[in-house]
């Protein structure tokens, strides 16, 4: 589950905990899949927060491009163990991602 | 400080669009670290502010504090949270709009350090959590101000770290001469913030061990590093700064916490994004 701004919201992802007006009345159920129009609401209703499932992770990015970008990241680093740690830390946890 | 350095800490501070901390908050700050203020006079003074009051109850009942009943009144967060955590709170709901409008990324990237620092206060058993946590959620105000007050400046930094792939730190010293840091710091002063929380802030990317509140900040040196190996949020660059091995001996930790700390990371953070 991502709780992201609203405007971060994106098509297709599904939503992972109600969202409410200011009156606790549900606007989206568990599950609900947002669409363009209902995406173009959201500010409308005063939603300023949501809490989603992304299939792919935030962006569409895939496992592969987050490790690919966390190779990149480290380049500078190769020669530094203590970084080289915390670099194979983070890629167990991507991995841990599929 | 040079004479550059001094004019270009009264542009910051002279732009009309600076970043400006509502009265209320300010006011609720000087209450909370007056010892004779009560919870209910707490309470009274945040819910005079609706506004406030909203934001405040919508963090509270977000996933960041996890409780499984809702929490309705504000005197009932003050009663659960204690005073220094409304502070926060009150603080973080200011700030997070802001953060919200300025990098893509940095809302993600801001609420995962704080959230860090409060597991590193954890481990290291430190009395006061919550300061470190805040200061961990302010730590990038900077590249706000930088953002809202020298727009041209911001532009330059944004193109040169697409061009040199470098650090947003590095992109800053080369164009501006000053970085987000010193900058987050004549904000915070200009808010009144105590030196406690603002020095950490300032000197995040230049941890010297001889320094005033030299433990806090090498949490913070600490959280910042391990949320960007774990991509959560984006500090607006595609590279990490180097673990100062000093930061780490300071705190008296070694390779192993850490890992152990980035493993908690992976499983308390799950709601924040990995960008």
């Amino acid at each position: 589950m991502l709780q992201i701004p609203a405007e971060e919201a994106q098509v297709g992802d599904r939503v992972a905990a109600p969202v409410r007006d200011e009156n606790g009345r549900v606007l989206l159920p568990v599950g609900a899949r947002l669409s363009p129009a209902v995406l173009s609401r959201l500010s409308g209703w005063g939603v300023r927060e949501i809490s989603v499932d992304r299939e792919g992770g935030a962006g569409g990015k895939s496992v592969e491009d987050f490790i690919g970008e966390l190779d990149h990241r480290f380049a500078n680093h190769e020669a530094d163990a203590l970084m080289m740690r915390i670099k194979a830390a983070a890629h167990k946890h991507l991995q841990q991602c599929r | 400080m040079s004479a550059d350095r001094d004019q270009l800490r009264l542009r910051v501070e002279q732009v009309g669009n600076l970043p400006t901390l509502p009265g209320t908050v300010t006011r609720i700050a000087e209450m909370v670290d007056c010892t004779e203020t009560t919870g209910r006079q707490l309470g009274m003074e945040i819910a005079r502010d609706q506004v406030i009051s909203a934001k405040v109850l919508k963090l509270v009942n977000s996933g960041f504090y996890g409780f499984s009943q809702p929490i309705t009144t504000i005197s009932h967060a003050v009663t659960l949270l204690g005073f220094n955590t409304v502070k926060s709170l009150v603080l973080s709901s200011t700030v997070l709009d802001m953060m919200k409008d300025s990098l893509p990324g940095l809302w993600e990237h801001s609420m995962a350090c704080a959230r860090t620092c409060s597991l590193i206060a954890g481990h290291l058993q430190i009395d006061d959590p919550e300061e470190i946590s805040t200061a961990g959620l302010l730590h990038d105000l900077g590249k706000v101000v930088l953002r809202q007050s020298m727009e041209r400046e911001f532009h330059q930094v944004v193109q040169w770290i697409e061009e040199k792939d470098v650090l947003f730190v590095e992109a800053e010293r080369a164009i501006v001469g000053v970085h987000h840091g010193e900058l987050a710091g004549w904000l915070l002063e200009k808010w009144a913030l105590p030196e406690r929380l603002v020095q950490p802030i300032v000197a995040h990317h230049d941890f010297d061990p001889q320094r005033d509140h030299a433990r806090s900040t090498a949490v913070l040196h600490l959280a910042d590093i391990l949320c960007r190996a774990e991509a959560f949020g984006s500090g607006g660059d595609r590279k990490i700064p180097r673990l100062l091995p000093d930061a780490l001996a300071l705190l008296e930790m070694t390779g192993d916490d850490v890992v152990d700390i980035m493993q908690q990371m992976s499983e308390e953070l799950r709601d924040i994004a990995r960008m």
